[in-house]
């Protein structure tokens, strides 16, 4: 940038540099090794388990890679939750490390734990399956699971023998939470704030105004995409965009920058709600948060690490389950957080969230997956254009 | 576009504006020094973490400003001894300040977070003037961090011109030999550049917490902020007025993308492209900037007293 800028100094100021490095580097680890020890817990029992990569008398051994911190109040605080979950009877031993963002850090993270012997490597983060790939061919003995992500058939059939994926139907949560907005709107206009724009995420907005056009034929919805999971001033300016536009529900799918709808929803010129995914986050805005949308990520978790331990992950170890994909019929994804006494919810609405609850678990009411529907709700716009009576409503 | 739309962008741009403005005045003032302070945007991470630690613990509005003035000069002070005293590559030293801002506010906010929660500063709409329609709210209803940032551009413009501080700084960053032979300390002036400078862009954290994250922390919140202060002062040529209106520029281009997304016709364009745009704007800016000089001391230690 600068024409005097890169003049090179002397060896005190290399040493100066070496010892700046080595201190940046020895706190940045301590940062993770910390976040890993705040969310992470060893679980061990004295019965002996099948284990699935360890050897006898050995506990199993499992890491966490996500992208956030353990106590994030968010999608990487209810991963962390689930290591207090895993199943006592088997002897595993986990950790946790986060917040990790780039391909990069994933490699670094995933190939030193591998390479220190941990037999599995459970990956949260939906956009870093190049990632999870290349550490699964470069330790072939070591589990690599990695999640959400909706493969095809051939994106299996590519995949490494000891990798696995694994996902969860985000939509029925999101649904139900656009059931709450559809009746809680005074505008017919919801709004949603989603960091970024691929399957994972988008089939979250797209639900919310499914499920509010079940209820409300009238509403309709404004999606923002930041492309930024922890700017809360994007998250702030994508809300304000939706309230000025007539919102007064929104959905966030923008983990931890969460809090940037909070912050738009405090100055909003009409009362205006925030539902908040993956964590009950009642605590961090009491006034402005309507429910939060939970998808049981501690379960799911504890229940990957415990196939894993079990040998029941990939091919490698004797099992040949590559993929699972978890709803609420198998292990409650997809509910509604308490309403903590919210006086928009009158007892309508709750006798009608009822109702449509129990269509969607009874199976009358069926929310679009991915792939096999004819318009797949990762689709934008999907949720817009989809009848709700074809799918039940 | 009607009033309204128009309405929410101005008071959206003026929010996004804020933060970076004080990065960039911090900036301007290390750079005069004869410092480039590549670590601005961990100074600004350090300061958002401060004080919303401290709102987390329940303290006031005065004393999460308090906090985050403080790790900012604490920071300028860490600064001060790698470039300073030490003679620390300060392209290296600033990437390594803001890798280690990074890891720590990551694992500091882990451990010491309270439970308390506060929200943002409260607007302090200005009689009459904000009730102006259009541009009232953008202008005139804003917390006081972001008029202080405003004040701030205007004062430190004067402070630089006007003063015998600012004089001398600037003499630090373009001929510090002369500085020297009339007696005076260059390495102290490059010192209170750097405490200056990185305490306004750690207010920047502050700002960012207190206008847009109701009172709280998040992982890597400044989300580049920092560095486009970096490209900002250099479009701005270290004058302190046009950081305001260049950052004001920068803060409309990145309003316009949410706008943008809900524009019928504007509406097929891919998200990525209006993410990227404002940064693409600065890069085509900067490179057609590319004959602006430098102070001819920056980067430049000094190796007198």
């Amino acid at each position: 940038m600068s024409r005097t800028s890169l003049r090179p100094t002397h060896r005190r100021a290399l040493r100066g540099t070496a010892a700046a490095a080595a201190l940046s580097a020895t706190l940045l680890l301590a940062a993770c090794g910390g976040s890993s020890d705040a969310g992470s817990t060893g679980s061990s029992s004295d019965s002996a388990a099948s284990s699935g990569s360890s050897s006898s008398g050995e506990p199993f051994k499992v890491v966490v890679l996500s992208d956030g911190a353990a106590n994030d109040q968010s999608w990487s605080n209810s991963v962390a939750d689930g290591l207090n979950e895993i199943d006592p009877s088997l002897d595993v031993e986990s950790d946790f490390v986060g917040p990790l963002t780039t391909a990069d850090e994933y490699q670094q993270q995933g190939s030193s734990y591998a390479s220190n012997g941990f037999d599995m490597i459970l990956i949260t983060n939906g956009g870093q399956t190049s990632a999870a790939v290349q550490i699964a061919e470069q330790f072939p003995d070591v589990t690599v699971c990695q999640g959400p992500i909706s493969p095809t058939e051939d994106d299996l059939a590519s995949f490494p023998s000891n990798f696995c994926a694994w996902n969860l139907k985000q939509q029925d949560g999101t649904f139900l939470a656009g059931v709450v907005a559809g009746l809680v709107t005074q505008t017919d206009v919801i709004g949603s704030v989603a960091g970024g724009e691929f399957p994972a995420v988008v089939r979250q907005p797209e639900g919310f105004i499914l499920g509010a056009r079940c209820v409300n034929p009238d509403v309709t919805i404004d999606i923002q995409y930041t492309g930024s999971f922890s700017d809360v001033g994007a998250a702030q300016a994508a809300a304000q965009t939706e309230i000025a536009g007539g919102a007064d529900v929104l959905l966030s799918a923008v983990d931890s920058a969460v809090r940037g709808l909070y912050a738009a929803a405090e100055g909003a010129p009409r009362p205006t709600f925030v539902i908040p995914s993956y964590f009950d986050s009642y605590e961090q805005a009491p006034e402005t948060v309507l429910t939060s949308v939970l998808y049981n990520l501690n379960g799911i978790t504890a229940d990957l690490i415990a196939k894993g331990a079990q040998g029941e992950l990939g091919d490698a170890d004797g099992g040949d389950e590559q993929y699972f994909n978890y709803d609420y019929a198998n292990l409650n994804v997809g509910e509604l957080a308490d309403f903590h006494g919210n006086a928009a919810i009158t007892p309508e609405i709750e006798a009608k969230l009822a109702e449509i609850e129990g269509k969607l678990r009874d199976g009358t009411i069926t929310v679009p997956g991915e792939d096999g529907a004819d318009m797949p709700l990762s689709e934008n716009g999907a949720g817009s254009t989809i009848d709700p009576a074809s799918i039940g409503c | 576009m009607n009033t309204v739309v128009l309405a929410t962008l101005l008071v959206i741009a003026i929010q996004l504006m804020a933060p970076v403005l004080w990065a960039s005045l911090g900036e301007i003032v290390a750079e005069r020094s004869g410092v480039l302070n590549i670590g601005t945007e961990g100074c600004l991470l350090l300061g958002a973490w401060a004080s919303a630690l401290v709102l987390s613990h329940g303290q006031s509005l005065f004393v999460a400003l308090v906090a985050g003035i403080g790790v900012g000069v604490l920071t300028g002070g860490l600064l001060a001894v790698l470039y300073v005293w030490r003679r620390v590559d300060q392209i290296i030293g600033g990437i390594m300040v803001n890798l280690l801002a990074l890891g720590l506010t990551t694992a500091l906010w882990t451990l010491l977070r309270g439970d308390e929660t506060s929200g943002n500063a409260p607007s302090l709409p200005i009689p009459l003037l904000s009730d102006i329609p259009v541009v009232g709210e953008a202008l005139f209803d804003q917390n006081i961090f972001v008029y202080a940032s405003i004040v701030a551009a205007v004062a430190l413009f004067f402070v630089l011109q006007r003063t015998r501080w600012g004089l001398r700084l600037r003499a630090a960053g373009e001929a510090p030999a002369a500085l020297d032979a009339a007696g005076v300390s260059v390495r102290r002036l490059r010192v209170s550049g750097l405490v200056v400078g990185s305490a306004l862009a750690a207010l920047g954290g502050t700002t960012l917490v207190l206008t847009s994250g109701a009172g709280s922390f998040v992982f890597d919140m400044s989300a580049g902020r920092g560095f486009i202060a970096l490209g900002v002062v250099l479009l701005a040529r270290w004058n302190p007025l046009l950081a305001l209106l260049i950052t004001a520029v920068f803060g409309l281009l990145q309003a316009l993308q949410f706008q943008a997304q809900s524009i019928g016709w504007l509406s097929g364009v891919p998200t990525d492209v209006w993410i990227a745009a404002p940064y693409v704007v600065a890069i085509i800016a900067v490179a057609v900037a590319h004959g602006t000089r430098y102070p001819r001391a920056v980067g430049v230690a000094w190796t007198g007293h």
